[in-house]
Parts: C-alpha cells; structure tokens; sequence
C-alpha cells in the first residue's frame, strides 16, 4: 500500500525544520509542523515506501524511539499529507 | 509644490471643484469633497506632500468624500465615501468623514495595488532595514508605530505594508497614523513632536484620529527599504519589554492568511512571501511601558544585519 | 446610433492607443474598470504590439489586473476538476458553459477574463442527480431568500446557484440555455448532440462553436441584469473572429441559429457587437437574417436603449436616458424569460427590495 508523491506542481519552503508547502494546481498553501516535515522528507528520498518504513526511517532521522505514541503520530502526519495532496494514495 | 503651499481658499475651491490632485507614497489620488472636515483634515496632516494643478491628466484613484442626497441630509447628516462614483461602503455619520477618507484610501490600494503584496502591518525603518509589525486590532500596534515614527524612525506605513513583487523591497506609503482611544492621548503626551487632529466619536473602532507623518518620512517616501524584521507587538499593562524569537513558518502562514492580496497572487504570493521571511528575523514582543519597547527597538536596530 | 465609448474604440483599433492622451489613459482605464475589462484591454493591447504605448504611470493598473486574472484562470481550472470528480460520481458527463468553457477549450475568448460562476448544461433528468452529487462534494444552495430559491425551483425550473462551504466558488446548473418559460425554447438535446470534446481534458464538453456564440448572444438579451454587457460583447466579438477562420462558419451559424430558434437573439446580438467592436460579419448573413429584423420604430427604440444599456457602467458612457434604458433592458430580459403573470409580481417584489434584493440575487 504505498503512496506515491504527485505529479502537480509544489512549492516547498523549509526554515529550521518546519515547512510551508503551496500547491500550485489548487492555490493552497499548507503549514507542515516537524513531524509532518520529516515524513514527507523520507516518502521524497525513496517514494513507495509502505509506512512501517516510513515510521522507522523517519524515527531514526529525528533521533527518536519508535514508541506507540510516535507511531500514532505518524499515522496521523500521513493522513494530513494525503488530505492535503502531497502524498497521493495509490 | 507642497498642499501646505495652496492658501485655504483654493484648497476648499478645488476641494470642491475639479478636485484635488495630491501623491501619497507611489499612487496619485483626486479628492473631490464639500464636507469641511475634509479640507481640514487635508491642510492639518497632508502639507507635506506633494499636490499638482487640478487639471493634472492623469491619477491612479478618484475618490470623493460627499454627503448623499435625499431626505437624510438633515434628519441624520451622513457622508458617502465613492471611487469614481461608486461607493463600496454604507454611508456614515458626517463627523467621520477625514477617517472615512483614509479609509477609503486604504481600500482602493488594498483592492487594486497587485503589484505589491500587501500585508496588514505597520512599518518603520532605521538604519537601512525595515521592521514590519502585523498585530490584530487592538493590539497596540499602530501606537507603538507612531511612537518609533517619534523616536526617529522613518515611518513607512501604519496600516498598510506593500512588498514588491519584482524587487521584494519596502515601498512607502507614508500616510497620516490613525489611533484609536487611548491611543490618542499617550501619543499626544509621548512627543511634542507629535500632531493629533481632531477626534471623530462612535466609529466602529471606537474614537479616532489621525498623527501627522512627520516631515522627514513624507520627503523619503520615494526611498524603498530592505526589510529586516517581523515582529508582533502585543501591549500587556505591567509587562517587561521582551522580545521572543518566533517560527519562521507560522509567520509566513500568518502573513499568508492576513495579507490583503496573498491569495489573488498565486504561486507568486508564495515566493514573495518566503522570499520576506527568508530576509527578516521574526519575533514575537511584549510590552508594558512604550518607551522600554522604542529602547528595545533601538538595540535592534544598533545589531548587525538579521 | 450614438458613437462608442472610448474604450470600444480601443477595443477595436488597439493602434489608436499609440495617440492617446494622458488623459484619455485615465479616462480609459476608469472605462475599463467599471466595464471589468481591464485585463481584456491589456490582452488586446499586447496581441497588436501596442502595450509598449502604455505610459509609465498606468502600467500598473494593467499589471494588477493581469495577476486577477490569471489567478482566477488557474481557479477555473481546479474547480472544472472538482466539478467533474463530483459529477462522476453520479455518472454525469460535464459540459461546460460560457467563460469555465472559454478557459477549458483555451479559446481566445478566455484570454484576459474574470470569472464569475461556473455554468454547467446536464440533461433535464439528471438534474436532481447532479444537485446531489454536488451537495455532497460542497455545494449548498446558500445565502438565497425563500423567494428566490421559489423563484429559480418553482418558476424558472432551475436549481438555484450552488456555492461551495469552502472555496465560495458557485455553480450554475443548467439544463437548457435558456428559461422553460421563455419564448425562444432552444432544444438541449440538440445542444448536447453538437457538443465536442477538449483536447487535454478527458470527460469535459464544451458547445460547438456555433453554439457557444448563439449562447452568448442569447444571454446577451435574456439576462437581466447587464453590468458587463461590454464584456459579454467582446467574449462575442472574440469568439466570432476565431470561428470565422473556419470555412462555412456564417452560413452554418445562421443555419443553426434557425434550428434552435435564435435568429432573433442573433440578429440583434450581431447589429450591436458590430456597432461597439465593429466585429467583421459578411453581407451575406444580414440578408439571411433580415427577416428577424424589427420594423424601423421598433428598432431605433432598441437601439436608443441597446447602445446605452451595453456601454460601460461609467459616467463619462452615460447620458440622461441612460437610466431608463437600463431599466428597459431590464424589463425585456425579463419579459423575454418570463410570461406577465409571473414578471410583473416578480418586478414588483425586486423593486420594493431594492439594494437587498440584488445583493441576496447576486450571492
């Protein structure tokens, strides 16, 4: 079940480890707080990911645990990107 | 020639005539208006600036400030703010009118100045940078311009900040600061500097007037400004002067969303606006007593570039 | 006929703007706004190389105006791919009207436009259908007065404008061009058989060209309210030029216009685009439609009120009977769409309304 990242047109701002993300097709613009950030970060570096990889990728790139509260976490930032369109769902 | 070089006379007879042809900042205004307060309110806070004949050819917005007619003339006296014979407000009562035209100003620059993305903000400058201070109403913001314009800042705006799309530089507008309540008498007690017209009662921000620009911002209204910081002012009675680094993103989400225009500019309003966040140092400020917050604004402004 | 305004001459000889004054340019562009045409005037400036005339101090206003305009191009866009998401659910194919169909089949026509709401055509039988599929992607029939959800449901036969919780965009869904009630009754079915596809954009239709046109000239004389009739005109005036270039367009636009019983709107829609835009149309179509033309009283009055109520809403395009003639095209739009026991109580409730009454329409 992987998700792919669109073929639409991005904006994409990152200061410190926030980001702003506009999607050009749409006029959105979107805030990504850290977590969401970084999950997106890893789904761009290797897309197709399903996302118990994400989750550990991403744990290890923050310099977490995989506790089940980020786990939780991580479902929830995914939702956002795919309501938001950055992350397409197959 | 300056409006404060035009005797009275002819300032109301062309008031009331062709109208008159005045430049505030970039854009070219006609006033047409019959209504006393206006002409006062013009000679009292607009010397400074530049006017041409009436007969000048060509002016970005044609306003006038008129009483409408009909039966309300004398039951309710009311003054109609219009663009080119268009009104894009309700009436209001007659002893709002010089507020109505600076809100009328605002508008047609707010609705139509796209080259610019215009956020809701004050701002002033020293020393090369420019510091922008977007707040919600209420939240001292336009005292607290007023007051660094009295300190000697240049003012550039009270109302409305314009970033250049091409260049992403400051543009002045340099406007009469309107105040509000309070307001009015502490910025009439901060400076002797400082020149306060008359008051309008019962608007919808509460009493209001008008702090003359002073001279020196009026003749550098030509000169653009790198901008420098974002700070949002919030005035807390007894509160130390402090200033707190903010989030680079949740700024630009907040300008994004209160800009006047961002939405209308596309993928533009985006690269403008990060491009803004990418230059200023954002932060989030505290006050209680207004001279501790211009100190706090000095010693930014004395630091090295943001 | 009284001479056209300034900004239908410039319109129409974009190389008259090499000569114009500075204060012609203001004039200009105040025409401009009221008539919202300003991007339109800029697109046409600079298709004749004649943007360069424009002085330093004006430019900006065609630049603002260019951004709206582009901006709402790109919403257009995305609200066509909302609009057939939502449909497509209901297995209803999309056939775009008027400026989302100008946009979608890149006509000349959608160059330099504002866009209001979206108008789709669905067959009679899917209407409730569509009006579901589309409440449940957004879309609510909000913001109306009773009497006006009346008036479109009961009277008009139509669904009242839907606007979306979040965008605020606003669909029109229609399924015919014109009023049940009205005295021309163009067949939709006819409309829908000619309607051809968009290249790029699978699952979206647009009228034919000839369609397309006898639309717009029939909403031209059908609508109401005419605050952009300049507007509408130069959409006409465009869409003409560019399906002229195909061979046989006149006589298969007169021929057509025949069929779905609009040689009257067409007629009256050529005599006055000719007259603002001086639109190029062969002899041989006034011929073919010189039986539609009034007897000569008849026609000088539409005139008096024709090239008055489609000048631009400014001062300097107004005359006294302006007024009037406002009030005239107004009141035959209506006769046209509506029989009298309907109009006159329909007239009666918008005049004693008002201000109110307009504002709760145009929502």
């Amino acid at each position: 079940m992987a998700d792919s990242i669109p073929p639409r047109d991005w904006l994409l701002r990152v200061w410190d480890d926030e980001a702003v993300a506009f999607d050009v097709a749409s006029g959105d613009t979107h805030y990504l707080r850290p977590l969401t950030r970084a999950l997106f970060q890893t789904c761009q570096a290797d897309p197709g990911l399903d996302a118990a990889t994400i989750a550990a990728r991403t744990a290890t790139a923050l310099g977490v645990a995989l506790s089940a509260d980020f786990l939780n976490a991580v479902d929830d930032g995914l939702d956002s990107l795919r309501r938001i369109g950055l992350l397409q769902a197959p | 020639m300056k409006l404060l070089q035009l005797p009275p006379a002819e300032l109301r007879r062309q008031l009331a005539g062709p109208g008159v042809w005045l430049r505030t900042g970039p854009f070219s205004v006609r006033v047409r208006s019959h209504v006393p307060h206006v002409a006062e309110g013009l000679t009292q806070l607009y010397g400074q600036f530049e006017v041409r004949s009436p007969h000048e050819a060509f002016a970005d917005f044609h306003v006038s400030v008129d009483r409408p007619r009909g039966l309300r003339r004398w039951l309710r006296p009311q003054v109609n703010f219009a663009v080119d014979g268009v009104p894009p407000f309700k009436p209001l009562p007659l002893d709002q009118a010089f507020p109505m035209l600076e809100w009328g100003l605002n508008w047609c620059v707010s609705t139509r100045a796209h080259q610019y993305l215009i956020i809701h903000a004050g701002v002033v400058e020293k020393n090369g940078r420019a510091a922008i201070l977007p707040a919600p109403p209420g939240s001292g913001k336009s005292t607290l311009t007023a007051a660094l314009m009295l300190s000697g800042w240049r003012l550039l705006s009270d109302e409305l900040t314009l970033i250049d799309r091409r260049t992403g530089l400051v543009q002045p507008l340099p406007r009469p600061v309107s105040l509000k309540n309070q307001s009015i008498d502490i910025i009439r007690a901060f400076s002797p500097d400082a020149f306060v017209n008359r008051e309008s009662r019962d608007t919808v921000k509460g009493t209001v007037a008008h702090l003359r620009p002073l001279r020196d911002s009026v003749r550098r209204q030509h000169e653009p400004a790198r901008p420098g910081w974002v700070i949002f002012p919030r005035w807390q009675a007894g509160a130390a002067a402090r200033l707190t680094p903010r989030s680079k993103a949740q700024t630009f989400m907040f300008l994004a969303e209160n800009a006047f225009n961002y939405s209308h500019l596309g993928a533009d309003g985006f690269r403008v606006g990060s491009a803004l966040i990418d230059q200023t140092a954002c932060y989030d400020f505290e006050y209680g007593i207004l001279d501790e917050a211009v100190a706090q604004f000095e010693r930014l402004a004395a630091e090295g570039s943001a | 006929m009284n001479a056209p305004d300034l900004l239908s001459r410039t319109l129409r000889a974009p190389d008259a703007a090499r000569a114009l004054s500075m204060g012609e340019w203001d004039l200009l562009l105040r025409q401009a706004h009221h008539a919202g045409l300003t991007s339109r005037l800029y697109h046409i400036l600079r298709q004749a190389g004649c943007d360069e005339a424009i002085p330093a101090p004006a430019r900006w206003h065609f630049e603002a105006a260019d951004t709206l305009a582009a901006r709402q191009q790109v919403a257009v866009r995305w609200e066509i791919a909302q609009v057939k998401k939502a449909l497509g659910t209901a297995g209803i194919p999309l056939l775009l009207l008027k400026g989302a169909a100008y946009v979608a089949a890149g006509l000349p026509a959608a160059q330099g436009r504002l866009f209001n709401d979206l108008d789709i055509l669905v067959p009679r039988e899917a209407l409730d259908a569509a009006e579901s599929a589309l409440m449940l992607a957004g879309w609510h029939a909000t913001g109306l007065s009773a009497y006006d959800q009346r008036y479109y449901r009961r009277w008009m036969h139509e669904i009242p404008p839907l606007q979306h919780v979040q965008r605020a965009t606003v669909i029109d869904v229609h399924h015919a061009i014109l009023p049940d009630t009205a005295r021309s009754r163009p067949d939709p079915a006819r409309l829908r058989a000619q309607a051809v596809a968009v290249p790029g954009l699978p699952g979206v239709r647009v009228l034919c060209a000839t369609d397309r046109i006898l639309h717009s000239a029939a909403h031209l004389f059908h609508d109401g309210e005419l605050p952009h009739g300049l507007r509408d005109l130069s959409d006409l005036d465009l869409l003409l030029r560019d399906a002229a270039r195909e061979a046989d367009f006149w006589p298969r636009l007169v021929a057509r216009a025949g069929e779905l019983e609009l040689g009257r709107s067409l007629f009256h829609a050529l005599r006055y685009v000719r007259h603002f835009l001086a639109t190029p149309v062969p002899a041989s179509v006034d011929v073919a439609l010189a039986r539609f033309a009034p007897a000569r009283p008849v026609q000088a009055l539409l005139d008096a009120v024709f090239t008055r109520a489609l000048a631009p809403m400014h001062p300097s395009c107004e005359d006294r009977l302006t007024p009037a003639a406002r009030l005239a095209a107004y009141v035959r739009a209506h006769w046209l769409r509506m029989p009298p026991r309907l109009l006159l109580p329909h007239l009666l409730h918008k005049a004693f309304l008002g201000e109110d009454a307009r504002e709760a329409k145009a929502a």
